[in-house]
């Protein structure tokens, strides 16, 4: 398949002197499910802010390297064009508009979106979360964590998007709402055929719903693979699941070392090819 | 006359001159929503809006003279936002607000290049009898400025609650960034709420010049709205029309019935004493909004 969006070489500096991100490649394929992992500070949501260019309220800019999303260069396009044209962002934190009412913030999802469409997309956004028909006239910010994380969600859906950029739907919420969230994502990207890049930290649930990963370490990607792959990769399971097989902690520093080996041998694999 | 009646008539004044007073104010609300800075040039946009009608009136007539303000007032807004806003998208409050402050020398400079700096008076043609309502007398001429100020504060609360710019506005109010991410296009937006504060600086200048005459001191009316936008919060439409109207009572009141004992002056210091007393007891407003935080 084709990919709606791939990254090439891009790289990102804060307040032109803070480099972030060192010449990231990444690719989401047409209709795919992709997750972006790492730690913190990793660069997670600096690469989903180059995409859906919201760098620059954060004196941040890609310095160098491409965007292409269907083919067209994107790189300082204005990101309410970008919006239109189908990218959206589901930012850190959820990012409601508190004074608004539930309904008023799903309205602003289809702020790029002809009126005539406004009802359809509602009722839509409704199916998928009933929990928020009832709440629609409530103001978003006394809604429960859970919640918000589903008005986030379905303000995206407002956009009728091609794309969207989830940067961690299940920071701070319950490991069952996570798991009904996910769930949700996962049957949007199904049944509506919306390409999904996911960042997160929760890599077991990420990999649980993705076809493909990309794990992410000082601003590159530090390995990439089918989601199967990479539940099954030991360093991955070390590094971001906290698991080891013999049972005993491993430092950072080791699992880091370890895997800078291990992608040291892969390089002279591919340089031997 | 008796006390009573002393009072309600000062009380109504007071109603009337508070409601030209909120005008003023929602300038300063209108673009504080849209970019949370304190728009300093807003009293010269208020200045140069008058002397732009006061100087195209013998020319063509107040009627042609009231469009071409209007039309005037929107390219200086579109302008100011494009050529001082628009780049400084990210920068700090500070930054935007020392920008104001060079736009409102700007326009101060310019009015005074293009038409001269002769204080001018201002005829609306409104009635100069009073209404006489028992032993109680109204200024006409205040009734029919209130009246325009009250259709207006309206047709702003109508715009911001109930159309998709205004929502837009209430979005990027609450969390510019957010707003963006949504695809609300912060230039036109930011644009339209310009034109809006310079429309409103319009009407408040024709009002006021009408009242006072049009000259430079007009610029100084903007301390005026400073109590105002304490008392209602600063990001408030209906704060803007309260606070305006308590300003308003107490400088009235105030003047009525302490002035005569101090000999006069009580007026000009009754709304700082009020916005004080606002500030101890509710520093962001009688409308102002405290931060949501739920997590
Ligand atoms: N506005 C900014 N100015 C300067 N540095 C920044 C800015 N935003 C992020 N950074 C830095 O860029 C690096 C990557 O940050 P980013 O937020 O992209 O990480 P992340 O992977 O999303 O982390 P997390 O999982 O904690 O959200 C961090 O070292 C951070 O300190
Ligand atoms: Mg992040």
């Amino acid at each position: 398949m084709s990919p709606i969006l791939q990254m090439r070489g891009v790289e990102v500096c804060y307040d032109r002197a803070i480099h972030v991100l060192h010449g990231l490649n990444l690719h989401v394929p047409e209709k795919g499910i992709v997750a972006l992992l790492g730690p913190n500070g990793a660069g997670k949501s600096t690469t989903l802010k180059a995409i859906s260019n919201l760098l620059k309220a954060e004196r941040g800019a890609v310095t160098n390297g491409s965007i292409l999303f269907e083919g067209s260069p994107i790189v300082g396009k204005n990101p309410a064009f970008l919006v239109r044209s189908g990218i959206f962002q589901v930012m850190e934190g959820r990012r409601l508009f508190t004074q608004l009412t539930v309904e008023e913030n799903l309205r602003t999802g289809a702020y790029s979106r002809a009126s005539s469409s406004l009802s359809a997309n509602l009722e839509l956004v409704y199916q998928y979360f009933p929990r928020l028909a009832e709440r629609r006239r409530q103001k978003a910010g006394y809604l429960s964590g859970g919640e918000q994380q589903m008005v986030a969600i379905g303000r995206s859906l407002m956009a009728q998007p091609k794309l969207v950029l989830l940067d961690e739907p299940s920071m701070g919420l319950a490991p069952i709402l996570v798991q009904e969230i996910f769930g949700i994502i996962q049957n949007l990207n199904k049944q509506e055929g919306l390409s999904v890049l996911l960042a997160e930290q929760n890599a077991v649930m990420a990999l649980s719903i993705v076809q493909y990963g990309f794990v992410m370490d000082n601003g590159r990607v530090a390995m990439e693979g089918p989601a199967e792959e990479l539940r099954r990769d030991q360093s991955v399971k070390e590094f971001y699941l906290g698991a080891s097989e013999k049972g005993e902690h491993q430092s950072y520093a080791a699992i880091l070392q370890r895997k800078r080996m291990a992608a040291r041998e892969r390089q002279r694999e591919a340089a031997g090819h | 006359m008796n006390d009573l009646a002393f009072a309600v008539e000062l009380t109504i004044t007071g109603v009337l001159i508070g409601l030209l007073y909120s005008m003023i104010a929602l300038g300063f609300v209108l673009i504080f929503k849209a970019s949370s800075v304190f728009n300093f040039a807003q009293g010269a946009m208020t200045l140069f809006s008058a002397l732009t009608l006061v100087g195209l009136i013998p020319l063509v007539g107040f009627w042609l003279a009231l469009v071409g303000a209007v039309l005037i007032m929107c390219v200086v807004a579109l302008v100011a936002e494009r050529v001082a806003f628009r780049p400084l998208i990210g920068s700090s409050p500070l930054v935007i607000f020392m920008a104001t402050i060079g736009l409102a020398y700007i326009l101060e400079g310019f009015a005074q290049m293009v038409w001269g700096t002769q204080p001018h008076g201002l005829k609306l043609g409104l009635p100069v009898d009073p209404l006489k309502l028992g032993s109680i007398f109204i200024s006409k001429s205040d009734l029919i400025s209130a009246g325009v100020a009250g259709v207006l504060v309206a047709l702003l609360i109508v715009f911001f609650q109930y159309t998709k710019i205004g929502l837009g506005l209430r979005a990027i109010a609450n969390d510019q960034i957010a707003a963006q991410s949504v695809g609300i296009d912060l230039r036109k937006v930011w644009a339209i709420a310009w034109i809006l504060a310079g429309f409103v600086a319009l009407v408040a200048g024709m009002l006021w010049g009408s009242r006072i005459g049009v000259h430079f001191a007009m610029s100084l009316i903007a301390l005026k709205a400073l109590p105002v936008l304490i008392i209602g919060g600063i990001e408030s439409i209906p704060g803007a029309i309260v606070g305006g109207i308590i300003v308003g009572v107490a400088e009235a009141l105030g003047e009525g019935f302490i002035g005569p004992y101090v000999g006069g002056g009580v007026q000009d210091v009754m709304a700082y004493l009020v916005a004080l007393i606002f500030l101890l007891i509710r520093p962001y407003g009688i409308f102002g909004q405290a931060a949501i935080e739920r997590v």
